[in-house]
């Protein structure tokens, strides 16, 4: 019996250095592997049903304020510093990494409502309902001086809130009117106005950043633009919008916080009507923040509960809430891209993950390519209705859950009536009106 | 044409009642209008020229002006308008514009009635009257002031346009961020340190200490009360010097820098001399300081100095190592080696260079043996352990290494060319010498041969003691170690051929022979070489001793190599062979006395193998000197022959392999049994033997490990040797002309079987049919076909429509023994099978397809194409490649499975920025 030597070439297996990868022989022919479609399919399930599992958002609820949260401001340059105010006109900041509050500051006789800090990060405005806008400085006073404000302006009118230019050493103010103050002057540079009504919001666009954003309580939103010295586009809806925030990485989007459970995305270009409809509250979103990556954002609610939502898609992709949350008056997306904070009427802040179940901290390689492939695996698989069932899932207070039910219960009778009118009327007599167009009362230029 | 008096009437309408109607106006008309008026009334002259004028004018009117006054009076009688009409009471010829009225004319008052008529005036009037005319002329009205309302919606819309186009811009990069299928942020190059998430201690007041405690910390840390200035100027400030200070070191640093500057000049001065002897003469110098520094090194009692000293010495030899200077591998070496064939000046140098590199490298302990003390004798032990042995060129630096065996080697390569002439009378010599010696010694020396394999270095000394007294101790073990080494490798021949000889594997056996061929020509030379050399050291038995070894080694392996090939073409030589040697044992019997050295397969193949089978004839007899050079100058040709003709064979031999396999196979069998008795046969002639001192030695595995020899030695009578020595001659021819004979064989059947390669595709057939019968072994239990086949029918036979019987025996009717129930019952309530639908697999044997629909799956599948796509086709194609390492490469895996966002953990993403996506054109001043 002849026998036959194996011969392999070392090249096959050995290594040129130390530091290359080892070789590991695999044969990728598929008749080796057989059943890639199903195997990937139950790898995608178990992936579906592990990413559940481990979905546990929430991280730390920050206690301190003795009253409601009435705003909340991110840090520009130390993503681990927050800062906010509360209704009694509070200002506090806090580390995030240690949990604690740093330093408080009784700002505001009143409610402190807007807080901005300067894009250097070395000193913040406050407004607030005692008509005053005072600059402090971000490292405290020597021990045991009192705190005091770097200087402090007396407006003619209440502001509601407050924006810092992304740039320049410019912050607007808004009330009754958007006043545009230099930070070296006491009197604003100039003021802008479109109606009449009292503004409760105001965002300048992070990228073209001469233009302002602002809404108001007569439900119109508002674009400005501080170099030609006036408003140029105004939109009116049906409800009126609770805030806005602009998209960091696309100029013209920005989406707006509606009273009426929705959120409204914009092009700046055609206000004519929204470009998408965010559902999924079911009561009056109080506030929106994008996060820094531009795809993504996050929305506050009085029913409780923070969503989240892909800019592009309809209905939220995730939606926290804890037992002990109130209405949500304010959130924002960290400057990473990792965290949502939230203040809520029951004077906490909380810290929530932004992938809910996200593994943070130090990763191996191998465990990085592992959940990068599972992540990818549920997004290739999620039309599947097992797959779909298990992401989809998600536990909601019985409140929200039946206020959901019964809010679609009635957009669909709706409908049904619109299709009926339709039916049994004229051929183009009623013509369908796309959801988001009817929710633009009047547009102007 | 516009209407002067409609103009006019409107002009003078407006001022009067101020209304606001938003008629157009001229408005840029209007002024200059009445500014030309105030101009024109200015001077005396001209107003005169004015009365006379309107007084030419006013004669023509005057009837229609009384009629019209009439009028008016008439529509007055009754009073109640009360305004009178302004009227001038005397006569004037130049009506004042500031009591211009119409009221009350039935035509409106003209412009050109205020002035004089064309011709009539002086220059600044027709001045004026052009200026007039053109303005009544003018068509470009004011429109009326927007109101403002429309003012704001226009610089709306205006800023809206401005403020579309500033973000317009922006939709490249946007529509990118989009498309993007793995969108990488921060963009571009941040920096980590700065970017990175800081305490907001850090990123608000840098490393300041603010607090009197943190002011404490910082006195405690760093010992100076306040921190180090930050500002730049402070830091510039603070690192100034006093003037004079700077003059010094300004004049220090120029010294310097004249000093290096003239350095610099003298070392390229003297970089430029040619002159050899100038640079040996500076590096005599050079190495004379460098040995006057060790001595005082060495006498400054600093023995930490003197080791540092050798340490670089010990560096610089590494270094020496390292490089390929002295070498002799340079362009210069190289040119040198070409002539230093003819030029003996340049093969010094060469030689030089190589002495120079060897004395580089070595290691510095003679100095410090030296430096010990030790005396000149010692060293000189030390040099001559080291020197080489004394064969081949003296002169040649690669001699003087260690490594012997490879000098020896390669020597003998080198010289076996020329000495190949030499070696037949060196031998020559060797025997004459040998015979000079008496028999004992002789005969005591062969005995040693055999012996020699188990320890022949200890008796090889003392026996060369015995012998040659005179003779330094150091040759003989210089010789043991030739002896040594010639044997080691011979006994990897040896062995190798054993271990082949042993598994019967042809292939590698041809393989090997060329080589072996080679090796045992080699060897064979090398030790007719050495014996050229020993001859003078007159080492007699000690040349003996290896020849006679090393001609059994090549004979035994060369008998191996040959006999693979050749045992099955010359059987009848071997017949031959082998009836001879049955004859000299018998001869042998009678007369056993030490001479001829001889293997058996020597004798069996002295006709191929020539100088293997080399006879040494150490019969001391003066007769057979004759015969032994005739067998000599023999076995010369035959060896020159035979380079040529062997390597043909081995290559023969190779081709024909395969063909002579079976045939060996066949004969070896005979040839073992011929063996066999002819090993009998001396065992039984040692028997007999009793008077003889060693008679016959079969050695047989004496060290498994050393030497394989399997010799056997014969003493033949005087004549049986001249017999001897003349059939080995008539052999010697025969054989070749047998050998040519058999080349021809060989070839013709190479030739035949050329291209058919039958028996190689049997061979191959074989295997497999091996593997598969093995196969069939393994699984001689299982029926797999045959359960498959089972399992098919019994599940076709399940799921084949089948008769439902569903009566109830005694259902309503009498039931009980012997009572048989009612066909027409039966035939009602039995079901009949549906009609055979024939079955998918019906035609394939090895598959069952079940059509039952799984309901269980149906919960995974998805049941309408999803949102995103437009048919089943473009979803399945979404779904169709495999993403895990399973099945692709990694490097792919990687790709496909890249995050769409992939950010850097604790890394602030700032919002997209002209800088970033436009570089620095896109930073705009707003």
């Amino acid at each position: 019996m002849r026998v036959k030597m194996l011969s392999r070439n070392p090249d096959d297996y050995l290594r040129a250095t130390k530091k290359d990868m080892q070789r590991v022989p695999r044969n990728y022919d598929s008749k080796l592997h057989p059943m890639e479609a199903p195997r990937e399919y139950v790898r995608a399930m178990n992936a579906a049903k592990l990413e559940r599992v481990f979905a546990k958002p929430f991280i730390a609820s920050l206690d301190g304020h003795r009253d409601g949260i009435s705003c909340l401001a991110k840090h520009p340059c130390s993503l681990s510093t927050l800062l906010s105010a509360s209704c009694d006109g509070e200002v506090r900041f806090w580390d995030l990494t240690r949990r604690t509050c740093i330093r408080a500051i009784q700002a505001h006789t009143g409610v402190t409502s807007g807080i901005a800090v300067q894009p250097s990060g070395s000193s913040f405005i406050s407004v607030g309902a005692d008509k005053q806008i005072r600059r402090w400085s971000m490292d405290g006073p020597v021990a045991g001086q009192p705190e005091e404000p770097l200087n402090a302006i007396v407006g003619k009118t209440v502001m509601s809130g407050v924006d810092h230019h992304w740039h320049k050493d410019l912050f607007a103010t808004c009330g009754e009117r958007v006043d545009l103050w230099d930070e070296q002057r006491s009197t604003p540079v100039r003021s802008l106005c479109w109606g009449n009504d009292q503004i409760s919001c105001l965002r300048f666009n992070p990228i073209e950043t001469s233009i302002l954003g602002s809404c108001a309580l007569d439900r119109s939103i508002v674009l400005y633009d501080i170099r030609a010295a006036s408003p140029f586009t105004k939109v009116v809806m049906r409800m009126r919008s609770n805030s806005i925030a602009w998209n960091p990485q696309e100029a013209f989007i920005f989406t707006v916080a509606n009273e009426d459970s929705r959120l409204y995305t914009y092009d700046m270009r055609q206000m004519s009507k929204p470009l998408n409809m965010l559902l999924g509250h079911v009561a009056a979103v109080l506030d929106v923040d994008y996060s820094p990556t531009g795809r993504e954002l996050t929305s506050a609610a009085f029913d409780r509960t923070l969503r989240i939502f892909k800019q592009d898609q309809g209905t939220s992709r995730e939606v926290y809430h804890t037992g002990r949350m109130q209405h949500v008056i304010n959130v924002k997306w960290s400057l990473d891209n990792k965290y949502i904070l939230s203040g809520s009427d029951e004077m906490n802040i909380r810290i929530w993950k932004a992938n809910a179940a996200e593994k943070l901290g130090v990763m191996q390689p191998r465990e990085q390519a592992a959940l990068q492939y599972s992540e990818r695996l549920r997004e290739k698989y999620r039309h599947f209705p097992e797959i779909k069932r298990v992401l989809r899932h998600r536990h909601l207070p019985q409140r929200v859950y039946s206020e959901a039910r019964q809010q679609r219960v009635m957009r669909t009778a709706r409908k049904r009536k619109e299709d009926n009118r339709r039916e049994n009327s004229r051929l183009g007599a009623e013509p369908p009106i796309s959801e988001c167009r009817k929710q633009i009362v009047s547009f102007e230029q | 044409m516009f209407d002067e008096k409609h103009f006019h009437s409107e002009l003078f309408h407006s001022e009067h009642h101020g209304t606001t109607e938003s008629k157009p106006l001229n408005v840029t008309a209007r002024p200059p209008l009445l500014f030309d008026f105030s101009d024109g009334i200015d001077g005396d002259g001209q107003l005169l020229e004015l009365e006379e004028s309107s007084g030419q004018g006013a004669d023509g009117d005057h009837d229609s002006y009384h009629h019209r006054k009439l009028l008016e009076a008439i529509s007055h009688i009754d009073g109640k308008d009360s305004r009178a009409v302004v009227e001038r009471s005397g006569f004037t010829g130049k009506p004042s514009e500031f009591s211009v009225s119409y009221e009350g004319l039935d035509e409106k008052l003209e412009i050109a009635d205020l002035l004089p008529s064309g011709n009539s005036g002086g220059r600044v009037l027709q001045h004026l009257q052009k200026r007039l005319e053109k303005l009544v002329h003018a068509e470009n009205t004011l429109p009326a002031p927007t109101p403002q309302h429309e003012v704001e919606k226009a610089r709306r819309a205006a800023t809206y346009t401005k403020a579309k186009q500033a973000v317009d811009k922006w939709v490249p990069a946007v529509l990118e961020g989009r498309r993007d299928v793995s969108l990488v942020l921060p963009r571009g190059n941040w920096n980590m340190t700065n970017d990175l998430a800081r305490p907001l201690h850090d990123v608000t007041r840098g490393s300041k200490a603010k607090t009197p405690l943190e002011q404490e910390v910082w006195t405690l840390l760093h010992g100076t009360s306040t921190p180090a200035p930050h500002s730049k100027a402070a830091r510039i400030l603070s690192n100034a010097m006093c003037i004079e200070e700077a003059r010094a070191r300004r004049a220090e640093l120029q010294k310097y820098r004249a000093l290096q500057s003239y350095f610099e000049a003298k070392a390229r001065r003297q970089h430029k001399i040619k002159s050899k002897i100038y640079h040996r003469i500076q590096k005599r110098g050079r190495v004379k300081e460098e040995n006057k520094q060790l001595e005082k090194l060495i006498n400054s009692n600093d023995p930490s100095a003197v080791d540092k000293h050798f340490q670089l010495l010990d560096v610089a030899r590494i270094k020496e190592r390292m490089t390929l200077r002295h070498k002799n591998t340079g362009k210069w070496a190289k040119a040198q080696a070409l002539i230093a064939k003819h030029d003996p000046k340049a093969r010094a140098e060469l030689q030089e260079q190589l002495m120079r590199s060897k004395e580089l490298n070595r290691k510095q302990l003679t100095t410090t043996l030296f430096d010990d003390g030790c005396s000149d004798d010692e060293i000189q032990s030390i040099d001559e352990e080291t020197k080489p042995c004394d064969f081949g060129s003296s002169t040649n630096p690669w001699m003087h290494t260690s490594v012997q065996l490879e000098s020896c080697a390669t020597l003998v390569g080198k010289d076996k060319k020329k000495e190949a002439s030499e070696v037949a009378e060196d031998m020559k010599d060797n025997e004459e010498l040998l015979k000079i010696d008496s028999d004992d010694d002789i005969i005591e020396d062969e005995q040693t041969v055999c012996k020699l394999q188990v320890n022949p270095a200890p008796r090889l000394a003392q026996e060369g003691q015995k012998v040659f007294s005179k003779e330094p101790i150091n040759d003989f073990n210089e010789g043991n170690e030739y002896c040594e080494v010639l044997f080691s490798s011979c006994d990897v021949n040896v062995e190798a051929f054993e271990t082949i000889s042993k598994n019967d594997g042809i292939k590698p056996t041809m393989k090997l022979s060329k080589q072996i061929g080679k090796q045992n020509r080699t060897i064979n030379n090398e030790v007719q070489s050495e014996m050229g050399k020993r001859k003078r050291m007159r080492c007699k038995n000690k040349m003996k001793t290896v020849t006679k070894n090393s001609v059994n080694v090549s004979a035994k392996s060369d008998e191996y190599v040959l006999e693979k090939c050749e045992e099955n073409v010359v059987p009848s030589d071997l017949m031959e062979i082998t009836t001879e040697t049955h004859s000299t044992n018998c001869k042998k019997k009678q007369k056993a006395k030490a001479g001829v050295v001889k293997l058996e397969h020597n004798k069996k193949r002295s006709d191929l193998r020539i100088p293997s089978s080399v006879v040494f004839d150490d019969v001391d007899g003066e007769e057979l000197d004759d015969e032994v050079d005739l067998a000599f100058q023999k076995l010369e040709t035959v060896t020159n022959k035979k380079g040529n003709t062997e390597i043909k064979t081995a290559k023969r031999t190779k081709k024909t392999k395969e063909k002579s396999r079976r045939q060996i196979n066949n004969k070896r069998a005979s040839v073992e049994d011929m063996e066999r008795t002819m090993k009998e046969d001396y065992a039984l002639s040692d028997n007999l033997d009793g008077e003889q001192h060693s008679g016959v030695t079969h050695a047989d595995h004496i060290d498994p490990g050393q030497f394989n020899v399997c010799s056997i030695f014969d003493y033949p009578t005087k004549e049986h040797c001249t017999s001897k020595v003349d059939h080995v001659v008539e052999k010697m021819k025969a054989g070749n002309a047998r050998r040519k004979q058999v080349l021809t064989e060989i070839l013709d059947k190479d030739k035949t079987e050329q291209g058919e390669g039958a028996l190689v595709v049997e061979d191959e057939w074989e295997g497999d049919k091996s593997q598969r019968a093995l196969i069939v072994e393994a699984f001689s239990g299982d029926d797999v076909v045959g359960d498959f086949s089972k399992e098919k029918n019994a599940k076709v036979a399940s799921e084949a429509p089948q008769v439902k019987d569903l009566t109830l025996p005694g259902w309503g009717e009498w039931s009980g023994g012997g009572i048989a129930p009612n066909p027409r019952k039966r035939r009602c309530f039995t079901i009949r099978a549906s009609p055979v639908v024939p079955r998918k697999d019906r035609s394939l044997p090895h598959v069952i397809l079940s059509e039952k629909r799984n309901a269980a799956l149906a919960q995974h599948q998805v049941a309408e194409i999803p949102y995103p796509f437009n048919t089943a086709a473009d979803f399945e194609q979404s779904l169709r490649g495999p993403l895990g390492t399973t099945w692709i490469p990694s490097q792919a895996a990687r790709l496909l499975t890249q995050p769409r966002v992939h950010t850097q953990m604790g890394a602030i993403i700032k919002p997209m920025s002209a800088e970033e996506i436009f570089g620095d054109a896109g930073r705009h001043g707003d």
